[in-house]
């Protein structure tokens, strides 16, 4: 199993943003999706205080997100919900990346799932992230036990229908797997739905 | 080239320092400001200088250049630049292709319609209100044609129906494109007289996914720029080097490859990055031992090195340490190397495990590709070319515990 991002409190994440403010930083913070609400608010809050001068962008989309940095001063320190943001979003914000580029910390929120869409569809945008990148306790605890339910389902999978994971992919990209619903749950729970409509 | 990284005054509190540090340490710099204030290093076999020095010899020559991201390929297209800027009949023209285009909807027409827009602009500062009319003519409908228009700038329709001739030419270009060749045609034969030559730098189009969509631009605007005999040097994307998509690099006359350093085997390119690094902040901000641990962690990608840097800096920071030791650099280290982990697919990781083991490596899928393109695995060359493939350092440790 991954080892994880580091679990930090909010006010630690935010004492990194405000340290890093004018060093074109950028830092990422997890969060489930059910916190995410709360705690954007609770680091909105901390930053305010020792950056009075920070913009919150709460976009659902990455064209918003590309929208308010153009709106704003390049050294204006940001903190982006950035939760909503699918593979899609996070593609177009690779080829975009030159219009990201800022001397102001850039923070950003969001969940494991996009930040995992993120490492995949945009190798240059995450060239920048170094290892900046936390998780708001809990959240890796909570992803993990969701981790174990999958892989349990995926061993009883395994098991009923004698095949490897390998094989099922190789099947799918083939278009010759079977049509029982197992094989469309199996491919998602490898994070592969995209071949449900290959 | 080269200049002495800023110092601290005795004046910067602390905060100010780390930040200042913070921010020359940035990954994301703009590679123009790293160039203009001082932090550049020139690699021994500098790929800028040898593109520049071809094309002082033969502006019109053709060039791409290939490479992983963050190796630097930015900064030698700048490098470029800098040095023909020097050559009084030569213009270079710098592009950033994905500035005023989206890269994801690439077509025929948009690379030209840039470079025109470059030109006009060039053109503008140079010779502002001595322009013929005609070279105004060709801007305004160069612009219009680009950046869309209500009324056009040019004639109206004839009223007669033109009826094509049995010949069809090779050289045709696309409908879309060959209206933008015509218009940089009559500014290129406006300025002649003040430059004979001028060569674009696109920068931009190796963040393309889309091969074919990429093999249409040079077929199209690049074969265009080419026979109007404007020079070129084009990044390219990754994947233009493996398997089937090698046969677009023979549409350059040279093509060039700029490889991530060899750490592992290379003590040339260990002192290199180390002198990269020491350029951009005063040497005594890290440790030596810092230093050689970042040049190994960074696998030779000289944009982690920095991050990896930046992220140590922070550390140092925050634990009220003025000078970056080991400690804070295996913090930043142990960061990195969770952030690299995440998203892999089971699949994935097998795959790094056999590279990280048996250094065996074998792209033949996306996802293989994928794994270069986010460098989990690192490629390097030897003298000869031949590569070899290791797993990027901050991840070999996860990978080991993850071992069945």
């Amino acid at each position: 199993m991954s080892p994880g991002t580091r679990p930090l409190e909010p006010m630690e994440f935010a004492l990194r943003c405000i340290a890093s403010q004018g060093a074109a930083a950028y830092l990422i913070y997890l969060a489930s999706p059910a916190d995410i609400a709360s705690v954007f608010g609770e680091l909105q809050d901390e930053l305010t205080t020792a950056l009075p001068e920070i913009q919150a962008v709460k976009s659902s989309s990455a064209r918003q997100l590309l929208e308010a940095v153009a709106a704003h001063d390049a050294n204006v320190p940001l903190l982006v919900d950035a939760s909503a943001y699918d593979a899609e979003a996070w593609r177009l914000l690779d080829r975009r990346r030159s219009s990201l580029q800022r001397s102001g910390v850039t923070a950003i929120m969001t969940t494991t799932d996009s930040f995992d869409a993120l490492m995949r569809h945009a190798p240059n945008l995450m060239s920048w992230f170094g290892g900046d990148v936390f998780a708001f306790p809990g959240t890796e605890v909570l992803e993990r036990r969701h981790a174990s339910l999958r892989e349990d389902r995926l061993a009883a999978l395994r098991a009923w229908s004698g095949l490897t994971d390998a094989e099922v992919l190789e099947q799918a990209r083939a278009q010759t797997l079977p049509r029982d619903p197992e094989y469309a749950e199996w491919l998602v729970l490898l994070g592969r739905g995209d071949l449900l409509n290959a | 080239m080269s200049q002495p990284a800023p110092q601290q005054t005795a004046s910067e509190d602390r905060l100010a320092r780390f930040r200042r540090l913070r921010g020359q340490l940035a990954p994301a710099r703009d590679p123009s400001e790293v160039l203009v204030q001082g932090g550049y290093v020139e690699r021994p076999d500098s790929v800028g200088r040898r593109i520049a020095a071809e094309l002082e010899l033969a502006p019109a020559s053709s060039h791409v250049l290939i490479g992983g991201v963050g190796s630097g390929k930015t900064t030698e297209l700048l490098v470029v630049d800098l040095i023909l800027d020097a050559v009084d009949d030569t213009e270079a023209l710098f592009v950033d292709v994905s500035r005023r285009h989206d890269i994801g909807r690439m077509k025929p027409g948009v690379v030209l319609a840039q470079v025109g827009l470059a030109l006009t602009e060039w053109m503008d500062a140079s010779t502002p209100g001595q322009q013929s009319r005609m070279a105004k003519s060709a801007a305004d409908t160069l612009r219009a044609l680009a950046l869309g228009y209500i009324d056009p700038p040019w004639d109206p329709e004839p009223d007669y129906d033109e009826t094509p001739g049995i010949l069809d030419p090779p050289e045709q270009l696309d409908d879309a494109v060959q209206p933008f060749a015509n218009c940089i045609r009559t500014l290129l034969g406006e300025l002649s007289d003040l430059r004979p030559h001028f060569v674009v730098l696109l920068d931009g189009l190796d963040r393309m996914i889309d091969v074919s969509k990429f093999e249409e631009i040079v077929r199209q605007d690049i074969k265009a720029l080419l026979s109007l005999g404007i020079g070129i040097v084009l990044v390219g994307p990754l994947r233009a080097l493996y398997g089937v998509n090698k046969v677009l690099l023979e549409f350059f006359e040279r093509s060039y490859y700029q490889p991530w350093l060899d750490v592992e085997r290379d003590e040339g390119a260990r002192q290199l990055l180390r002198s990269m690094l020491t350029q951009r902040v005063e040497p005594t901000v890290f440790e030596e031992k810092a230093i050689d641990r970042l040049v190994g962690s960074s696998g030779g990608v000289a944009r982690d090195l920095f991050a990896l840097a930046q992220s140590a800096c922070l550390e140092a920071y925050l634990q009220g340490i003025d000078q970056i030791g080991v400690s804070q650099v295996e913090a930043s280290v142990d960061a990195f190397g969770r952030k690299h982990m995440q998203g892999l697919r089971p699949e994935e990781i097998e795959v790094l495990q056999r590279v990280r083991t048996r250094r065996e490596f074998v792209h033949t899928s996306e996802s293989d590709l994928g794994l270069l393109m986010t460098r989990r695995v690192l490629e390097y060359r030897d003298r000869n070319q031949q590569p070899r493939y290791v797993v990027h350092p901050t991840i070999a440790r996860f990978l080991k515990a993850m071992e069945p």
